[in-house]
């Protein structure tokens, strides 16, 4: 039986007028879609449309709250209470969950955004916050984070499905987290050397599902190229089945 | 080895116009390898047929010589409840009743059951008992197959068995 690896990546980023990413070429090759909720990215039209494509083609939801930070992108960390951040996370989920049901279709996981991913990785308050926002609103969804990390921990914790992810187009430290965007080589932009990551991830135990980033400008030919080097590989790509 | 056992199952297929096959492979176990098809044909397979599919299987793993070392053969029917495995299998069976689970949830349920009313090429349109037409992507199929009634076949052989007593 050949092994079963998830393509996801991060869409729906557009707000108002201003354009972000690819979306639909994106989606007629990942098998799962982490759609922004208005935190960092993502108007209400947005969502809605991006929900809508996204079901139509069978391609698995996923929230992806971020803090509040517009001008930020959500790539700033910012400090605030895990209370806070708790009702913040379980806000945006709602959010996205209302679209999925409106659209026909249904949440499937929560996966963090940008700076509120990373920091949720080693801060084990702040991951437990999201964990418990997770779980209070629907304990079946599946949990996106590092490998091993505090995230997926308190995943675990709350009783919840978690699936580690590994990142085909971004440099990882020793440590096995990911080079910060503001060092160089941080970003693969050559899609031979993401498709190799990305096989290579796939074959580690620890690697349920495998982010390629949409904000790229050759994002959709880079996907391409990365599931195209999955099935060679004798890869099926799906998304983590739910409980 | 697989490889060429891989292309004694295609050589097999090819000697038979009228069958499908759904799926076949190539497996190992317990240090032997096990060639095995599960075929479909409009009518239905009986054994003989599948008896005729192994036997050529046989003879053209025969031909690899001792090298082969041992092998098995399975061929089985695609049997009453046949899995649906690509849009050309819905669109065959259109009308019938399938029964397809899914991976993700949609219009909040994983299981449908009912007739299929349409396939294309992305989706296709079964009449779900409970949730009424409900379109369903490929891509989020998990697996789904044929709903065998014997009572449909009972139906179609009675009035027949009627006849022959009469006469």
């Amino acid at each position: 039986m050949a092994k079963t690896i998830d393509l996801n990546c991060d869409i729906g980023e557009s707000y108002g007028a201003w354009r972000m990413g690819d979306d639909a070429a994106l989606l007629d090759i990942v098998s799962s879609a982490n759609i922004a909720c208005g935190f960092h990215a993502g108007d209400p039209a947005t969502i809605d449309a991006t929900v809508a494509a996204a079901v139509t083609r069978g391609v698995a939801i996923g929230a992806h709250p971020s803090y509040p930070d517009l001008a930020g992108f959500g790539r700033r960390s910012m400090d605030i209470s895990a209370r806070d951040i708790e009702s913040a996370v379980l806000y945006q989920i709602a959010a996205l969950a209302g679209f999925a049901t409106a659209n026909g279709g249904a949440l499937h996981h929560v996966k963090p955004h940008g700076a509120l991913y990373n920091d949720a990785g080693k801060n084990a308050p702040l991951a437990a916050a999201i964990a418990r926002a997770v779980r209070r609103f629907d304990a079946r969804l599946i949990l996106v984070g590092l490998p091993e990390s505090a995230l997926i921990e308190a995943g675990k914790a709350e009783g919840l499905t978690t699936a580690g992810e590994g990142f085909c187009d971004r440099a990882y430290e020793p440590d096995g987290s990911l080079r910060a965007r503001t060092q160089r080589g941080a970003v693969f932009d050559d899609p031979k050397q993401a498709a190799a990551q990305a096989v290579m991830l796939a074959h580690s135990d620890r690697v349920r599902t495998i982010c390629i980033h949409g904000d790229t400008s050759n994002a959709p030919e880079m996907a391409q190229t990365v599931r195209n080097a999955l099935l060679d590989a004798g890869y099926s790509i799906a998304p983590p089945e739910l409980l | 080895m697989i490889e060429r056992f891989e292309s004694v199952l295609a050589g097999a297929r090819a000697e038979f116009a009228d069958i499908e096959v759904l799926v076949s492979g190539v497996r190992r176990e317990r240090g032997s390898y096990v060639l095995w098809m599960r075929i479909d044909r409009p009518g239905g397979v009986d054994t003989a047929l599948c008896e005729r599919v192994a036997r050529a299987i046989d003879r053209r793993a025969e031909a690899l010589g001792d090298a082969a070392g041992p092998y098995t053969i399975e061929v089985a029917s695609a049997g009453v409840d046949r899995p649906l495995l690509e849009p050309a299998h819905y669109r065959r069976f259109a009308g019938r009743e399938a029964r397809i689970i899914t991976r993700l949830r949609i219009a909040n349920r994983v299981e449908f059951s009912g007739a299929i009313e349409d396939a294309d090429d992305a989706r296709v349109r079964i009449a779900d008992r409970y949730a009424g037409s409900v379109d369903i992507p490929y891509a989020a199929i998990k697996r789904a197959n044929l709903v065998y009634h014997a009572d449909d076949d009972l139906k179609r052989a009675r009035p027949a068995r009627a006849k022959e007593r009469k006469r």
